[in-house]
């Protein structure tokens, strides 16, 4: 009982902070940000597992984990509004060139770094040539150029 | 606004993100103020957690916000012309949900009697005793213990405290 609860409780956890965080927290994985995500992985080995160190326990974590993943996204197909409760909805950051400051501002981005996402996905150079940047679910920024 | 924007397919809906954006702040604040609670001893050792209780005779030192399964301690200070045989005495419900890692120093017995642990100690002559019990908590809430001295057979002074155990 005990280990199926932990784990329950600390994928609950994981889920709310990481969604206040905001999408882009660990989004684009830099050399610190891998850092904390194995701290954070090693603070969390500990509170999953408490002092049973049995292959029970780690057996019955995993399976709580991975059930509780798939439990989510069926939830989340069927019911729509859990889903951008969960994972948020897309938001567009740019539309014909002209970036949308307050929006940017509410979610800590940068024009540099639509600008870096437009330079590695598309090859584009300057602002004026995305038509849209959209920050995705994800976290992600993707960039549609002008024709 | 949801669907498409010419030309983009998005699902794009301001008003749900703007109350996402409200909701993170206030979240915020609650994290901000959890860490200071945490700082400040409220989620376990801390300033405001540890605290003294009884006379200076006999003092007890605990931590009012334990947390389940972490190692924290309870130290008895007896001062003043003790009897050469200490003996104190915890309720047993206490000890049933704090498991005793450790008494230092060791205790001569240990024996239960009713519904109480009596831990005998051999004194010397000195002047003041610190006995401390590493305890690690094995259940959560709300535990009340009772600490009893016993003198000459009869029971001596009595601290009642509480200490509140976090997931």
């Amino acid at each position: 009982m005990d280990s199926v609860l932990r784990a329950l409780a600390i994928y609950v956890f994981l889920l709310v902070i990481f969604r206040v965080a905001g999408k882009r927290t660990l989004a684009q994985i830099t050399v610190f940000d891998f850092v904390l995500l194995l701290i954070i992985s090693e603070a969390t080995q500990q509170a999953m597992i408490g002092q049973d160190f049995s292959i029970t326990n780690a057996v019955l974590v995993i399976t709580t984990l991975i059930a509780s993943e798939r439990a989510l996204t069926w939830v989340q197909r069927r019911f729509k509004h859990i889903d951008r409760l969960l994972d948020g909805l897309p938001l567009l950051l740019v539309e014909d060139g002209k970036p949308l400051e307050d929006r940017l501002r509410q979610e800590r981005i940068d024009v540099s770094d639509i600008l870096a996402a437009a330079r590695q996905t598309q090859g584009l150079a300057r602002m004026d040539q995305i038509k849209y940047a959209v920050l995705e679910r994800s976290g992600g920024i993707s960039i549609v150029p002008k024709d | 606004m949801s669907g498409s924007k010419d030309g983009l397919e998005i699902s794009q809906d301001l008003s749900f993100q703007r109350r996402e954006w409200r909701a993170q702040r206030v979240i915020w604040i609650f994290i901000v103020v959890l860490l200071a609670a945490a700082l400040a001893g409220l989620i376990g050792p801390g300033p405001l957690s540890l605290v003294s209780a009884g006379s200076s005779r006999f003092q007890i030192r605990y931590l009012r916000f334990g947390r389940w399964q972490a190692p924290e301690s309870l130290v008895i200070s007896i001062s003043g012309e003790g009897p050469r045989r200490l003996q104190v005495s915890f309720n047993r419900s206490y000890l049933d949900s704090m498991s005793v890692q450790q008494i230092t120093p060791q205790p001569a017995s240990a024996r239960l009697s009713g519904g109480a642990f009596i831990y005998s100690f051999a004194t010397g002559k000195g002047s003041s005793t610190d006995i401390t019990f590493d305890l690690q908590p094995s259940s959560m809430g709300l535990i009340h213990g009772t600490i009893t001295m016993l003198v000459a057979g009869g029971q001596g002074p009595r601290l009642d405290f509480r200490q509140l155990i976090y997931p």
